[in-house]
């Protein structure tokens, strides 16, 4: 009798591991804790031993694909011997129905579950009657959420048994029709059940139906966030994750109050330690910020260098002008105010935005300042325009609309083009120095570090004062040491002359 | 079929159809029978049925005191006072008479009447015939305060305040009479107790109700125009409000901006905000504001009216404010 | 015009019932047991008891605050115990312990309750008047009202509301002399306030309100003439409260012997004299009246006491009629 080798669990955390590579190959003979596989999950990787004496029966699983934990991988037994295919569940990622083989003549179709907040369906309609043969893939209902509808396919051919009626909603899960001739164990439990005129109202009539495809479901939301806004601070304040529990707040929002129960049952994890690996698809935007990030170290001659800089007048200016902006509608920031400053230094120092072209060098002759937003899917660089022209109301506006528009992906392609320089802020986390990466195009980025007090010795006293690191990274090919250093410096007087 | 008609047209159509399906429905007031109402809304019911519309004396504690004993005896009137400044001489009659019968009584009669009020300022007649008076009769349980924006609403809600039991206080704008929009010709209800959901927003929600609602509008645009997403929610009833609707919406914005045309002193602003601040504190995400008028009487010389009245810019202003903070 | 005996019998039973009634529920009033203040009406039983003896059941009666006695007798026999509980807060009263000593009504014989705001009725009963007109019946209202009513600006707009529309509505206006401490010499120019229903071409007239004869006779014919259509009525009937203006004043802006004068015009004595000296009613037949009366007051008394207070969270029932308020 065969044994089935299935993929391991080599942690609580681990959901699905990848076949880097298979050590064996069917028909060879592996004695008990031989290697017979290296398993990779994320960025560990780990052999997967022989569990007995025997030969490699069958190698079901591929190299270089994902398989859930549990999934049979590979059979071993004894020379000679047929593999049993066993009953084995399958989970179906796509928008194919779940089922559960019951026996080998009926598939159960269940009511599928088309995202966490999902908890019930309703089949709107049966697009098959009882008896009629169904081929793999055929849409067979289309389920409707609220909203949402969605088309449920078929997953295997046979005859076809509808087991609740149209217009039943029933709990995620629960037995819905079957595919073949079997008996079935459990029926749907139908929640509420409307007639079909009604139907014609939820589905047809005055909301809205929009057609999803099950990956997209989640995408479409109400334009809620997931956590309220003091929930947010809570949870930071907590240093933890909220963002897996199911809110009870409006729009399903995570409130202080789920936090606190949560938190209290010891339910939530640190922030930053997901609990699930990441091993996913790279989405297209991630593609271009790790090869953009790849070719900015490779074609350059990227070297950082820092400076405390006295930023005493800068807090003394944004302290003693907030307040009048904010009557004018305007929201000051130190990183408007700065980039202001630069504006005006990079006037003056036309090597800092001056790029190698061929075998040329090439003055970026408008002064577009590029700022750095961390937004969900990455990370993007609109930038300002003409920035040494413009007046601190003016760059203050432009910021916070480059933002919302960056968080809410709403910006222009001219937005994101044309930047001579860049400005990267990790002060808002405590950094104190990076080495921030040059944006391509561009032959220096200025990072902000924190600003903080210092006990500063002066002629014998101490005196208070405040700083802030800036790290600039300049392209050594273009920019030297000194004229950096002395572009760093002019900051500083700028600084002092506000 | 719904054809565009003006607000005026809406109003009165609400009242003769109404008049048409029920016997007990009759208008009263100043100059309503003979002249049509001082404002023509009531144009034209005198003629069909003289014996179901009134001119009365300037006697507004009459009309409603009227309205009161009429109700409970199973009349359904619908009173004109010509400016809802002039509730001030009724004010016993709706406060302490309508608003507690059904409470007086436990549900056994009601006064089911409508009062309309002509509310609102702009039209240059100083302080006796431009004031907001919905903050008067906000804080009285068991009134109903009612103000439609629309044509469509001014009809639809007007029949439903002839329908309900409640003593109803239905604010007419004056200067949405002129405003034309699509109306039905059949008879339809608006519910009441159920504010409306303008337009859908992400980022600011807006509460603007009768003529401010072109405010919340135009400002929606404009803050589209830089990315900003407005919900506009119209209270269509002022009193009761419809608390989840504003509560719904601002959960999801965060932000709130409430535009209203009266004083900034406890008007539905100030009660919309303090519920907020009670209810919904934990998601809000700035400062909750209020455009309204100036804390003065309502003065005559237009460049003075005009000062202390809310002013647009003022709703463009708090947008960048709550998005800024 | 002289009554029978048999109705005079009848209408002394009833003012006897409601001096007893007020006397008890000042007695509640006084040792707690009863909340808040009471407007009695004792001295005053001729003019509530010879109008609502006038009225029919579908008539519409607004008493005025110091009024429980139009209350009681305007209810069903049956129904007068929860008049008396409902003053005493409880849930068996009719208006289930909202309303209390200044708003107990009973809609099945359209009582309409009365009102802690003066002259607030006097216009809410042209609308019952005006729905007689509207349906053309002959029922007819009657809204009590006092010399200090007199000084509301409503009274001026109804008298002249109901006598340009003719409306089938009957004022009378109790002129107890005083409005809480003030004579109403002192509060208007008129010797006899019924002159001021002259200047609205109202029929009126002023006429001893301790006299139950007198006040029938001429509340039929103000009745009758508003069944007829011909318009209102304004009767002033003269007459004065024994009691402070609520239990417990001790009315010291009294003249001395004011009050002993009216207590030799006592409406009860008046009628006790006429009863014994015109229709030769014995004393043991007297005495057989007060025995009923006493039984049946002590009955109301009981149930007061013994009825249940009202649920505090029912206090958030029929706001509205058509939506909850939020309870705490």
């Amino acid at each position: 009798m065969s044994t089935i080798i299935e993929m391991p669990r080599y942690g609580a955390n681990m959901d699905e591991g990848t076949i880097a590579t298979w050590l064996v190959t069917e028909g060879e003979s592996v004695t008990k804790g031989q290697a017979i596989a290296e398993i990779a999950i994320e960025k560990l990787s780990n052999e997967l031993l022989a569990p007995e004496d025997g030969v490699i029966l069958k190698l079901v699983g591929t190299e270089g694909e994902t398989y859930d934990c549990g999934t049979t991988i590979a059979y071993i037994g004894q020379a000679g011997e047929n593999v049993e295919e066993s009953t084995s569940v399958e989970i179906e990622t796509s928008n194919a129905a779940d089922t559960i083989e019951l026996s080998s003549d009926a598939t159960i179709i269940v009511m599928p579950r088309y995202g966490a907040n999902m908890e019930e369906g309703t089949v709107s309609t049966w697009f098959f009657s009882d008896g009629d043969m169904v081929e793999e893939g055929d849409v067979i209902a289309e389920i409707s959420i609220e909203k949402l509808t969605n088309e449920l396919l078929s997953p295997t051919a046979g005859p076809f048994y509808p087991l609740v009626d149209e217009g039943s909603t029933v709990k995620c899960g629960k037995t819905i029709a079957k595919i073949g001739e079997g008996d079935v164990a459990e029926e749907g439990e139908v929640v509420s059940k409307c007639s079909p005129s009604e139907m014609d109202d939820v589905i047809t009539g005055k909301k809205e139906t929009v057609s999803v495809s099950a990956d997209s479901v989640e995408t479409v939301t109400s334009g809620c966030s997931e956590l309220t806004p003091k929930a947010k601070k809570l949870a930071d304040e907590l240093g933890v994750d909220a963002t897996m529990l199911k809110g009870t707040g409006y729009c399903n929002m995570v409130t202080r109050e789920d936090i606190k129960k949560a938190n209290a049952a010891g339910a939530l994890s640190k922030a930053g330690s997901t609990s699930v690996p990441i091993n996913r698809k790279m989405t297209a935007m991630e593609k271009a910020i790790a090869a953009g990030m790849y070719k900015s170290l490779q074609e350059t001659a990227q070297t950082t260098i820092t400076m405390d800089m006295d930023v005493d007048n800068l807090v003394a200016f944004y302290k003693a002008n907030k307040t009048d902006y904010a009557a004018m509608g305007v929201k000051l920031s130190y990183t408007s105010v700065i980039i202001n400053i630069v504006g005006k230094a990079l006037k003056e120092y036309p090597i800092m935005r001056t790029i190698i072209d061929g075998d040329m060098f090439k003055e970026l002759t408008e002064i577009n300042i590029g700022i750095a937003v961390d937004i969900a899917g990455g990370l993007v660089v609109p930038n300002i325009k003409n920035a040494d022209k413009k007046f601190y109301s003016a760059v203050a506006t432009e910021l916070a609309e480059l933002a919302n528009k960056a968080k809410t992906g709403k910006l222009l392609e001219n937005d994101l083009i044309g930047g001579s320089f860049t400005i990267t802020n990790l002060g808002m986390f405590g950094i104190k120095y990076f080495t921030p990466v040059l944006n391509i195009g561009e032959s220096a980025i200025l990072g902000l570090g924190a600003i903080r007090k210092e006990l500063v010795a002066k002629k014998g006293g101490f005196l208070k004062k405040k700083y802030m690191s800036f790290s600039l990274t300049h392209d050594h090919r273009v920019i030297n040491g000194a004229p950096a250093a002395r572009f760093l410096n002019r900051i500083q007087e700028l600084i002092n002359e506000l | 079929m719904a054809r565009i008609i003006s607000f005026s047209k809406a109003l009165n159509e609400a009242m003769t159809q109404e008049m048409e399906r029920d016997e007990n429905v009759f208008i009263l007031g100043e100059d309503v029978a003979k002249m049509g109402g001082d404002f023509g809304i009531t144009t034209g019911i005198w003629e069909r049925w003289p014996n179901r519309a009134f001119d009365t004396a300037l006697s507004e504690s009459a009309i409603t005191g009227l309205c009161c004993g009429a109700s409970v005896c199973g009349l359904r009137p619908v009173a004109e006072l010509m400016f809802a400044d002039f509730i001030t001489v009724c004010y016993d009659q709706l406060v302490n008479n309508a608003a507690k019968l059904n409470y007086m009584y436990q549900g056994e009669a009601s006064a089911q009447m409508v009062v309309r009020a002509v509310t609102g300022g702009g039209i240059r007649c100083a302080y006796h015939h431009s004031q907001c008076i919905e903050p008067w009769l906000m804080n009285i349980p068991g009134l109903v305060i009612v103000a439609p924006a629309t044509p469509y609403e001014a009809k639809g809600l007007l029949v439903a305040s002839i329908r309900n039991n409640n003593p109803v206080v239905f604010l007419e704008h004056k200067h949405l009479y002129n405003v034309k929009g699509e109306v039905p010709e059949e008879l339809y209800e608006i519910p009441l107790y159920e504010a409306h959901v303008e337009r859908e927003g992400t980022d600011i929600t807006i509460v603007a109700a009768m003529s401010m609602l072109k405010f919340a509008q135009k400002a929606a645009d404009e803050m589209a125009a830089k990315g900003i997403s407005v919900e506009i929610i119209n209270p269509r009833t002022i009193f009761p409000l419809d608390k989840e609707t504003i509560k719904e919406s601002v959960a999801k914005t965060g932000r709130l901006i409430v535009v209203q045309e009266g004083p900034k002193v406890m008007g539905y602003g100030a009660e919309i905000g303090a519920m907020l601040g009670e209810e919904l504190f934990e998601y809000l995400k700035a400062p909750i504001k209020r455009v309204t008028s100036l804390d003065t009487p309502v003065p005559f010389a237009p460049g003075m009216e005009d000062y202390v009245l809310p002013h647009y810019e003022d709703v463009i202003t708090a947008c960048n404010e709550v998005m800024a903070y | 015009m002289a009554l029978s005996k048999e109705h005079l019998l009848k209408v002394y039973e009833d003012m006897l019932l409601i001096r007893r009634f007020e006397e008890e529920v000042e007695v509640y009033a006084k040792n707690g047991t009863i909340p808040g203040f009471i407007h009695l009406s004792i001295g005053q039983e001729a003019a509530q008891a010879g109008v609502v003896d006038v009225l029919k059941d579908t008539d519409y009666k607004f008493p005025d605050h110091r009024g429980h006695g139009a209350i009681v007798l305007s209810s069903k026999p049956e129904e007068r115990k929860r008049c008396m509980s409902e003053i005493f807060a409880k849930a068996t009263g009719i208006n289930g312990g909202r309303g209390g000593s200044m708003h107990v009504h009973d809609l099945s014989v359209r009582n309409m309750g009365f009102n802690g705001i003066q002259g607030s009725t006097v216009v809410t009963a042209l609308g019952t008047a005006f729905n007689s007109v509207y349906r053309k019946n002959d029922d007819v209202t009657v809204v009590f009202m006092g010399d200090g009513t007199l000084g509301e600006g409503t009274c001026h707009e109804s008298l002249n509301m109901s006598a340009t529309w003719k409306l089938p509505l009957v004022y009378v206006l109790i002129n107890n002399q005083y409005a809480i401490s003030t004579h109403y010499t002192e509060a208007h120019p008129q010797k006899q306030l019924s002159t001021w229903g002259l200047g609205y071409e109202v029929p009126s007239m002023t006429i001893d309100g301790n006299d139950i004869e007198e006040v029938i006779e001429v509340t039929q014919q103000a009745v009758d003439r508003a069944r007829r259509g011909e318009g209102p009525t304004l009767i002033e009937m003269m007459s004065y409260r024994w009691q402070g203006h609520f239990s417990g004043d001790p009315a010291a802006y009294r003249p001395d012997g004011e009050l002993e004068a009216w207590k030799e015009k006592d409406p009860l004595k008046l009628a006790k004299e006429k009863l014994q000296e015109k229709h030769g009613v014995s004393d043991a037949e007297i005495q057989a009246i007060s025995d009923r009366v006493e039984v049946e007051i002590a009955e109301y008394v009981k149930f007061s006491l013994e009825s249940p207070v009202p649920k505090p969270e029912d206090a958030v029932k029929y706001v509205y009629t058509d939506r909850e308020v939020e309870g705490r």
